[in-house]
């Protein structure tokens, strides 16, 4: 399914260089260089108009690059969008579905799309009812499902043409826990088939879960890049101990009385985190200050302190 | 733009239509047959009214029939290019799915114009099959006619389209069909010849796509269809069909690809 060079090392399925689009005022993507490997998964993240969709959308080949050029599968965006579409799969942010027809009809009318021929569409909508839990759904209208299973309908679909590269914006939003959990295992089966995982997501468990590699975004650009522990270790110190507090007041008062102790700290409204290489050793010397130790919690460094240090916590409102 | 693409779209609103055909057929039936029955059966019967068309006087059922049929056709293209289209662009995205496919935009408004196409073409065969089954129609030129209905609910629903995919709220539809759709339907010579209007609104109605599409069916089922003027009513629903193609193509394009 995925090109591979004779020998051994993957192809390159994207590959941009100062990618851009402008919409007429700051560039929603300005000048951004991306390779991505076939069978990678790969990550993007980046607060909310960071410019993650208008990238998604440049590399599911529907939106023109402004300036910069654009390469999947060897070809050019601008030039052979129709042929690359046929090798991709999209899962948009919204599920795009016909509420007026079935499940089945769904996977059907959208295998059509892609010019299948309506036997071999029937023959792989089993397969792909099975894997997407919805078999006993077959024949039940859109509008009667729930959002985890239009969801995971959304993403049968996208796949009826077995496609070399899915591209899912934030493909767990509005889910509830289970759905969500439900989805990952279904994406993680993809990733074994060897099928490339584009995704954007909010979601800093959802990345660590599936990704092998992430893209930090933020205004347009990207800011770094790195498997998700390499990114933990160049940003984030080992464990974080959060400290809760009942006001900003407060929050001052433990921040002068803590603030020497561990690498970095940040104060929240409602708590204070230490960054540190020990975390038990530092949580002992915050008892050993008078902080009461059932308002403390030790935990690890996590893609989430990645994220909030470089993106910053304002753009999060 | 592939003619596959352009079928797989359209493919795409026949499964659709496949759930709702039957109640579709049904009004389609009717509502010519509830026209007739009260215009030229009922009004025109009562009143033993002879209207002039062209170069002789008809009985008003002969004179209102044609109109109807034009008139018909703009109606159906009104209905399946107006709100299909905007929930297709804003609510369900069903446009969004074809645009990011291999159908892509161009695709996806043609296949849905191609749609549109049968089921104007569909309701207006049916008509004409009521109007012959009344005995109205008695010439094959009838079969023409239903080729210029066809164009003339198509050079209505192209900028149709193009308008119901640019609109960010469905109250803009019922000015549409109150201001354009409405006024066109009743001051198009369907039901009277223009004649009795002042020249400057006989001028205006004369570059209006259904007046066109009325004048020449009238002519073609009447029996006297002139080439020249036929020409021209022809030039004129082409130019609205191309037209309004052209804004349906930018549209979509703003739309889906932006």
């Amino acid at each position: 399914m995925t090109q591979a060079l004779s020998w051994g090392q993957p192809a390159s399925v994207v590959h941009a260089r100062g990618l851009t689009k402008s919409y007429g005022g700051p560039a929603a993507v300005d000048g951004v260089d991306l390779e991505i490997w076939a069978g990678e998964s790969v990550g993007i993240l980046g607060p909310n108009g960071a410019g993650k969709t208008s990238l998604m959308r440049m590399l599911s080949c529907v939106s023109l690059p402004s300036a910069g050029s654009l390469r999947i599968f060897g070809l050019d965006a601008a030039k052979q969008s129709r042929d690359i579409r046929r090798r991709l799969g999209i899962v948009h942010q919204e599920d795009i579905l016909d509420s007026e027809l079935t499940v089945a009809e769904n996977i059907y009318i959208y295998g059509r799309y892609f010019g299948m021929p309506r036997a071999v569409i029937r023959e792989n909508s089993a397969e792909l009812l099975e894997f997407a839990k919805l078999s006993d759904r077959a024949d039940s209208r859109v509008e009667t499902l729930s959002g985890g299973m239009k969801r995971r309908l959304s993403i049968a679909r996208a796949l009826v043409s077995k496609p070399e590269v899915l591209l899912l914006d934030e493909p767990t939003t509005g889910l509830d826990p289970q759905a969500r959990h439900v989805l990952w295992d279904r994406l993680a089966m993809l990733k074994t088939r060897g099928v490339t995982l584009i995704l954007t997501t909010h979601f800093m468990d959802e990345a660590e879960q599936l990704c092998d590699r992430i893209l930090l975004m933020d205004r347009g650009s990207l800011r770094d890049e790195g498997a998700p522990q390499e990114l933990v270790t160049r940003y984030a110190s080992k464990d974080v101990v959060e400290i809760r507090a009942s006001g900003a007041a407060d929050v001052s008062a433990l921040a002068e009385l803590v603030g020497k102790i561990g690498n970095r700290m940040e104060q929240l409204p409602n708590r204070l985190l230490l960054h540190v290489d020990d975390g038990d050793l530092a949580l002992r010397a915050v008892i050993d200050l008078g902080v009461d130790p059932r308002a403390c919690l030790v935990r690890r460094g996590s893609l989430e302190d990645v994220f909030l240090r470089l993106s910053g916590r304002s753009l999060l409102g | 733009m592939t003619m596959p693409s352009i079928l797989v779209a359209c493919e795409h609103w026949l499964l659709q239509y496949r759930r709702t055909w039957r109640g579709t057929l049904t009004s389609s039936i009717l509502a010519p047959l509830l026209y007739l029955a009260t215009l030229g059966l009922g009004l025109g019967a009562s009143f033993d009214l002879q209207v002039q068309a062209h170069t002789q006087r008809v009985d008003y059922v002969v004179f209102v029939a044609p109109g109807l049929l034009a008139g018909w056709a703009l109606q159906t293209a009104a209905e399946v290019s107006a709100y299909p289209v905007a929930t297709a662009m804003r609510m369900d995205r069903t446009y969004h799915g074809m645009a990011s496919s291999p159908v892509g935009y161009r695709g996806a408004y043609a296949g849905h114009l191609a749609f549109i196409a049968l089921r104007v073409a569909i309701n207006c065969a049916i008509f004409l099959a009521v109007l012959g089954a009344l005995g109205i129609v008695t010439s094959w030129w009838a079969v023409v006619a239903l080729f210029v209905a066809v164009l003339t609910g198509m050079s209505c629903a192209a900028p149709i389209l193009a308008f119901s995919a640019a609109i960010t709220r469905d109250a803009s539809l019922t000015t549409l069909t109150r201001l354009v759709v409405t006024p066109l339907f009743l001051f198009s010579g369907i039901f009277y010849p223009v004649s009795v209007f002042p020249t400057v609104l006989q001028w205006l109605i004369s570059v209006t796509p259904l007046w066109n599409g009325a004048e020449l069916c009238r002519q073609l089922m009447t029996g006297h269809a002139d080439l020249r003027p036929a020409l021209l009513h022809l030039l004129v629903l082409g130019c609205y069909l191309l037209l309004g193609t052209v804004a349906a193509e930018r549209m979509f394009k703003r739309r889906l690809t932006l």
